[in-house]
């Protein structure tokens, strides 16, 4: 894979480094400069990242412990991808807010449930996410959703392609 | 009068011949335990003559593909080597991963096999190599030994090498071997195979291109880590020098939510804070960071184990807490453009322990981030004071956030307070109901998964749950990595090549031991402990321990199930591990920082 450094290797951290919807790599080594993994795999799915904002009583940046369930349709068949927010997993280690999904060859969302801590889950329908295919979506508000400014790396606006394509 | 003598002396008599019974069970005790003694001394150094035998044998194949002599390595067989029905090996069809191509060694037919089927189908095995880097064979399990004669043992067998198409690949296969004790011992130690049997073992092929790995400095990370100068051994009196080696950990998080993700190190003497700075229109595939530990106001951070981002105060930027071993933790408030400001004094978090690993989450659900701690011990006073299961660290912490700048400590009233020797903390709802349970990962111990009540308090349920886990410990992760929406949980843990060590006999060796030096009373409660935890299964401890990584599925009803075979374990020594899904297919994949194991848990399932 590329990806089999030998240093003494400690924390993970898990993040897209360089917007292109691909998660890198970060790897602390203990008496050494860390590995920093920059993912350029060409054969990729599809992808959806979700930013989720305050909307607990008491605000704040990050919903601890919101859950966010995406629904695409794969084959003749729905998957349901879950994700946590957290923050601090692993060895000492703390991988970004953002909320990634992989699509893989879907085309479109069916369907979007955040449950924020504490409060009811909601719903967002494909037609409300789909134009935030292959971008960063915010939920922030949990009003309307809106895109978050990260663009689309033009050198790799070939990128992602669906699997098989 | 009489009768009062005669029971003085029937008692007499009684005491005696109860001297006598005690006296001569001490001797047999004594000489039985000898005799224990010297079993276990041979079978350790068995094992050790045999690895070193497998040793050699890795190297005289390294050097029988790049000279094509396989002489040397048919040396490592006794000339009357007979397999019957053992089969031709060779590698199956190559199955598509993306990135990488993974084939299963498997053996076909049931042909007899003796030298001569051997060296040909050495030869065929070597010429699909263009170049071998390294072989490593290591003792899995010791299955039968008679010392200085015969053994039965399964081998680690891992070579690292290049095909014809140029793609970098692994071999991991797992063979039986029968063994004999040489008679004339040869350049090839002091074994000999005297039959084999494949296990399993399967082929990891890419051409390395998944991933860019830039030298860090020309991305603008001229960072290199250092240790804290006060775990050096050499000039500091450690009774657990091991502790040098923990830091290392780092953070990718927007601290300044400018979309992009920045890192933060945390270091011995200078942590150091990178801002991302890279242009999304411009061409490079690379992203560009840029040193700002200074203008943020985050210079003079040492004895740093862990940082994390969270936004403490609620008011909608990511603030920064800093662990630090036996130093005060420090708090940061970040004002809003990027900069912070040190507010660790009467935060109640600038509290001194051999502290780890950490975690936020919002335990008591009144949407403030609240702290977990995971303690190590003190190593300047301790060391684990049982290999296995070692309870003498500093308690974990877990402080309420009161309101948004102060902290209380409410360990005792929560319940959470393990005194293992931990290593790594985190935070699921792994139960569904809505109140974010613990995760902890133990070193020379087990894994502890504490229930969130709801109510303030926490218990510890990881024996009904079925994550005990014991082993060292280094990092555990959740995440649905089967679609039903469940947290699983995935556990690094030490795969040690000394597992064939943990057998019951080194574990009723290290029952004598304790035994005689009178440590069996003072560990006494631990024991009781361990055998409540395990029942009759302490017998298979030192499996257990060795055992390496471990993935267990979340059944929904508040218990997990290890998932075995998962092509997860054995990924080396683990210390870091994340979930990702790296090549956007949905599922996720599995990344242990000593090195990438397993792309899709979903195939290999």
């Amino acid at each position: 894979m590329g990806c089999d450094a030998l240093k003494d290797g400690r924390g993970v951290a898990v993040a897209d480094l360089n917007g292109d919807g691909l998660l890198d790599l970060v790897i602390g080594n203990n008496n050494a400069s860390p590995t920093i993994y920059i993912n350029s795999q060409t054969e990729c799915g599809n992808w959806l990242d979700i930013d989720l904002g305050p909307a607990t009583p008491k605000g704040g940046r990050d919903p601890l412990g919101a859950r966010v369930d995406v629904v695409v349709r794969l084959g003749s068949g729905t998957r349901t991808v879950s994700r946590w927010v957290e923050a601090g997993a692993g060895y000492a280690s703390q991988s970004d807010y953002t909320l990634h999904f992989g699509l893989g060859e879907a085309r479109v969302v069916e369907s979007v449930r955040v449950t924020w801590p504490g409060l009811p889950t909601r719903t967002y329908s494909g037609v409300e996410i789909n134009p935030f295919f292959n971008k960063t979506v915010s939920l922030r508000g949990a009003s309307t959703p809106v895109s978050r400014r990260r663009p689309p790396v033009t050198a790799l606006s070939e990128r992602p392609k669906a699997r098989g394509q | 009068m009489k009768r009062w003598k005669t029971w003085i002396r029937g008692a007499a008599v009684v005491a005696l011949m109860l001297a006598v019974v005690a006296g001569i069970g001490t001797i047999y005790a004594g000489r039985f335990m000898r005799r224990l003694d010297t079993e276990h001394a041979r079978f350790l150094e068995c094992g050790q003559s045999i690895n070193l035998f497998l040793k050699h044998y890795g190297q005289e194949l390294v050097r029988a593909q790049q000279s094509g002599d396989l002489g040397p390595v048919l040396a490592a067989y006794v000339e009357d080597y007979r397999s019957p029905g053992r089969g031709h090996w060779k590698l199956g069809p190559e199955v598509d991963l993306g990135s990488a191509a993974l084939s299963r060694f498997e053996a076909n037919g049931r042909d007899d096999y003796r030298c001569a089927e051997l060296s040909v189908e050495f030869a065929e095995y070597l010429a699909g190599l263009s170049d071998v880097k390294s072989v490593k064979c290591k003792i899995n399990l010791i299955e039968d030994v008679v010392p200085d004669e015969s053994a039965v043992i399964t081998v680690k067998y891992i070579l690292d090498g290049r095909d014809h198409h140029g793609r970098l690949l692994e071999d991991r296969f797992f063979f039986r071997w029968r063994l004999r004790k040489a008679t004339l011992p040869s350049g090839l130690r002091d074994w000999r195979i005297v039959g084999d049997e494949l296990v399993g073992g399967e082929r990891v092929a890419g051409f390395a291109n998944g991933f860019l790995s830039p030298t860090p400095s020309t991305v603008g990370v001229d960072y290199v880590h250092r240790r804290d100068p006060k775990l050096d051994p050499s000039t500091h009196a450690l009774k657990f020098a091991v502790i040098q080696h923990s830091s290392g950990g780092i953070s990718a998080v927007d601290f300044d939510d400018d979309t992009l993700v920045d890192l933060f190190f945390s270091d011995g003497l200078q942590s150091r804070l990178y801002k991302n700075v890279t242009n999304l229109g411009a061409s490079s595939a690379l992203p560009a960071f840029r040193d700002v530990t200074t203008e943020a106001g985050l210079d003079g951070i040492d004895q740093a184990q862990c940082a994390l981002f969270v936004d403490i105060d609620n008011d909608g930027d990511r603030d920064l807490y800093v662990v630090r071993y036996l130093a005060p933790g420090r708090l940061f408030i970040n004002r809003g453009d990027g900069t912070f400001t040190d507010a660790s004094r009467g935060s109640g978090l600038d509290f001194v322990i051999p502290a780890t690993a950490a975690t936020f989450f919002d335990y008591d659900g009144d949407g403030r981030p609240d702290l977990y701690v995971g303690s190590n011990g003190n190593a300047f006073k301790a060391s684990p004071n049982i290999p296995f299961y070692a309870t003498n660290g500093e308690p974990n912490r877990l402080y309420r956030n009161v309101d948004g700048r102060r902290f209380e400590d409410v360990t005792a009233a929560s319940g959470t307070g393990d005194t293992g020797w931990t290593l790594a903390v985190t935070a699921s709802d792994f139960d569904g109901d809505g109140h974010v349970d613990l995760g902890v990962a133990n070193d020379f111990g087990r894994k502890i998964l504490y229930r969130n009540n709801g109510n303030g308090t926490f218990t510890d349920v990881t024996k009904a749950a079925g994550v005990l886990d014991f082993s060292g410990g280094m990092g555990l992760a959740f995440g649905d990595m089967n679609f039903d929406g469940r947290p699983d949980l995935y556990t690094s843990n030490i795969n040690s090549n000394q597992r064939w060590f943990g057998e019951e006999v080194t574990l009723w060796q290290y029952g004598r031991n304790l035994w005689r030096s009178g440590w069996l009373s003072h560990d006494f409660a631990e024991m009781r402990d361990l055998y409540n935890l395990l029942g009759d299964d302490w017998r298979k401890l030192g499996k257990m321990i060795g055992e390496g990584n471990s993935l267990f599925f979340n059944q929904g009803d508040g218990t997990f199930r290890e998932i075995q075979d998962s092509g997860t374990d054995r990924a080396g020594w683990s210390w870091g591990v994340a979930l990702l899904d790296m090549d956007n297919d949905t599922d996720l994949d599995i990344v242990v920082s000593n090195g990438w194991i397993s792309g899709k848990n979903q195939d290999d399932l």
